[in-house]
């Protein structure tokens, strides 16, 4: 037995555990600093650092300032930073890898604050990157034609056809005057019947006198005959000139009435084709405050879940760790106290049964935001609860109320050509949403009263703009939420935009108005000079083709003489004969 | 290399108990298989520098088993999660998860428990054979080896006078 033993062994022994111990005793908190420095690093995804970093052995403890965790997405930001942190652990558990914690204090927390130097990132996301929602409005070219562009855009076809028929009315005029005064003339009608009251005055007698005044009347008829036939030729003239006229004053008529029709068009709106402004002026502010409200989730989560993945990787060549089911979680911080420094004001954050684990404690992770009154709000609650299942998918429910938000200058837009403002204006924001198979859905509600807006800028939208909102002072949007936890889509709805639309569609129903007023009076002013030289010509032809009438009435009436006839009958019908 | 092989063979040759020499050759296989930053690592080291456990043969054994691991690992694995997801030993299992010290052994980790069931196996079969060859060798044929024309070859060479050091070495230490 004695020589089994190794007394000196046993010293050896001794000093290498005193060593080990010793080293720990000295190094443990930089040893543990590191590694939770590189486990948080893992999973929040970049880098993690810890300024400080305390343990108290009884009871056992840490505390810890200054955690700043980098933001995987922009690595010069701090997505999260804490400036203290305490918390007391079951040691016997935290041995075999249990985190139990009764009570968890976070103070001092903020977010989005830069970084001194850039920290790195273990898994790069890609962004995408989308154009700003809001440089859609700056390009929104909302133009309204006025009179001079309507006749140099549009295809009016009335005004030069007017122009066209007017001159080739005044050529038919001309023809036709002419025509009317190459006529036989008053003189030469007058002459016709004198020289037919001669031969009838002669009252031949004798066969040579009878043949003689037949000679005569036959060549007097013929004269009469030729004047005849000229005046009819002048009336086929008169009347295929005004057939074609009125065809073609027809023609021109129905251009513009064609014409009017398409000014009526243009210079008419319907609302629904105007802009959904909401979501070009509030879309990145709602999901802004959507963000916030959701905040719980999209910094609390990832870290859960990553924490949980992290764990439930399997090591195939370094074995795997198999856990059995005995009803006890690996971390656990049953009261978790929060205090959170925004840019909006403090926030206090009490947690209760935080874990990623719900599966195994059966009850899930409640919470409760609340903010006392500040420059942001006069109050703010929200409330709900969450949990992990076996696979890691977040089941969440929460409401929330934020009421007495004093807004004041706040940009909406600013685009060269076009500033949009809030001057001021009260909000209250309402909203449920609740969290399936990492699934959101839900609602946020944003009622604002005594708005002001501001509009500023030369490009063609803002003068709409500035008149419409200027008049509307109360409005709501409604953000319906869904999509992934992480990328949740927003779908805004609002009462603005009918507001708008509305007062959009009087200004510039007003405006087109006019410039339809001028349109019209143009294309009548064409219409109208055409339409009385039309008339003047109808006119100038009704009474040419009385006389005509009248004269082809006394040449017929001469034509009917005859001496062979009893004299008494020539006589007669010379009687009836009116002198012109 | 051959300093090594010189004080293995010394030891052979010289009158350090052959329990020694398996216990050495046995706690190495042990240690080598399983992860040596552990508890039970903690308990080996303490039993070879409690009890005269043979180091040399120890720090072989040990090299060679943890080559030999290397390799087996994935059999390792298989073997410890067979064990643990065995459906006759989840009360014991579950039982031994809520206590700390076992929960400090790894249990419950497949490689270290697939080393454990393999070290325990081996142990004791190990331990006796391993004193077997020892005592065998010193009995039969350490003296026949010296006779041999090869031996009276290696008796000339500079591996010849590293040995002899080392025997010297070690009758010094141990005087």
């Amino acid at each position: 037995m004695k020589h089994m033993i190794r007394w000196r062994g046993l010293l050896v022994f001794s000093g290498i555990v005193g060593a080990i111990i010793l080293f720990f005793g000295l190094f443990f908190d930089g040893i543990a600093k590191r590694g939770l420095e590189a486990g948080l690093t893992q999973v929040n995804g970049a880098e993690v650092n810890i300024a400080e970093f305390n343990l108290s052995y009884w009871p056992f403890g840490v505390q810890l300032k200054q955690l700043e965790f980098t933001d995987p997405l922009e690595p010069t930001v701090n997505k999260v930073v804490i400036g203290e942190a305490a918390f007391d652990v079951k040691f016997s558990e935290l041995l075999i890898g249990n985190v139990y914690i009764k009570r968890l204090d976070v103070a001092q927390l903020q977010m989005n604050t830069p970084r001194k130097k850039a920290g790195f990132v273990v898994v790069k996301e890609v962004v995408e990157d989308d154009r700003s929602v809001k440089e859609q409005l700056a390009d929104l070219n909302i133009h309204l034609p006025n009179s001079e562009e309507f006749f140099q855009r549009a295809d009016i076809h009335s005004i030069a056809a007017a122009k066209k028929l007017e001159q080739d009315l005044q050529q038919r005029q001309e023809q036709v005057v002419g025509a009317y005064q190459s006529l036989p003339s008053e003189e030469r009608l007058k002459g016709h019947i004198e020289a037919i009251q001669a031969i009838i005055d002669a009252k031949p007698s004798g066969a040579k006198e009878i043949a003689q005044a037949l000679e005569e009347l036959k060549k007097r008829k013929k004269l009469i005959q030729e004047d005849k036939q000229h005046i009819e030729s002048f009336v086929a003239l008169s009347k295929n000139t005004w057939k074609d006229t009125q065809s073609d004053f027809a023609q021109v008529q129905e251009q513009y009435r064609a014409d009017v029709q398409k000014a009526q068009e243009l210079f008419s709106f319907e609302s629904d084709a105007l802009i959904e402004l909401s979501g070009v002026l509030f879309g990145e502010e709602v999901e802004t405050w959507v963000g916030y409200a959701n905040t719980a989730y999209t910094y609390l989560m990832p870290l859960l879940q990553q924490a949980k993945a992290e764990e439930e990787k399997p090591e195939r060549l370094a074995g795997s760790y198999i856990h059995f089911d005995n009803k006890k979680p690996r971390f656990l911080a049953q009261q978790v106290g929060i205090h959170i420094l925004t840019e909006l004001g403090e926030f206090d954050v009490q947690l209760e049964q935080l874990t990623w684990e719900h599966d195994v404690i059966d009850e899930p992770t409640r919470y409760s935001v609340a903010s006392t009154a500040s420059s942001s709000w006069e109050q703010l609650q929200a409330q709900g609860q969450f949990s992990l299942d076996r696979e890691g998918q977040v089941v969440a429910q929460q409401t929330w109320s934020i009421t007495g938000i004093p807004l004041a200058q706040q940009a909406l837009l600013e685009q060269s050509g076009l500033s949009i403002g809030l001057q001021q204006a009260n909000l209250i924001n309402t909203g449920t949403l609740t969290i399936d198979q990492g699934q959101i859905q839900g609602q946020a509600d944003f009622a604002f009263e005594q708005a002001q807006f501001h509009v500023d800028g030369s490009s063609s939208v803002s003068k709409y703009l500035q008149s419409a909102l200027e008049n509307i002072h109360h409005f709501s949007i409604q953000a319906g939420l869904s999509g992934h936890l992480l990328k949740p889509r927003i779908g805004i709805q609002s009462d603005l935009d009918n507001q708008v639309g509305k007062q959009f569609q009087q200004q510039l129903v007003q405006e087109a108005q006019q410039h339809l007023a001028k349109v019209e009076s143009e294309l009548q002013g064409h219409f109208g000079t055409l339409q009385g030289k039309y008339q003047q010509f109808e006119g100038q032809l009704g009474s040419y083709t009385a006389v005509l009438q009248e004269y082809q009435e006394q040449l017929n009436e001469l034509l009917d003489v005859d001496v062979d006839s009893s004299s008494s009958k020539g006589l007669q019908l010379l009687k009836k004969f009116k002198k012109p | 290399m051959l300093a090594s092989l010189a004080k293995i063979l010394s030891i052979l040759n010289s009158e350090t108990s052959a329990w020694a020499i398996a216990f050495g050759v046995a706690l190495g296989l042990f240690l080598g298989l399983g992860p040596l930053v552990s508890l039970q690592g903690l308990f080996i080291l303490f039993i070879v520098c409690f009890f005269r456990v043979n180091i040399a043969f120890l720090l072989l054994s040990f090299a060679l088993s943890s080559a030999f691991a290397y390799l087996v690992d994935h059999a390792l694995h298989q073997l410890g999660e067979s064990v643990l997801m065995a459906e006759s030993l989840q009360g014991l299992w579950t039982g031994m998860y809520d206590q700390v010290w076992a929960r400090l052994l790894q249990f419950n980790h497949t490689i270290t428990m697939g080393a454990l069931v393999i070290g325990v196996a081996t142990f004791l079969p190990v331990l006796f054979a391993v004193y077997y060859l020892v005592k065998n060798y010193r009995s039969n044929i350490q003296n026949r080896i010296g006779q041999l024309p090869m031996a009276q070859f290696i008796k000339g060479t500079k591996f010849w006078s590293l040995y002899q050091k080392a025997t010297r070495l070690k009758r010094g230490l141990s005087v």
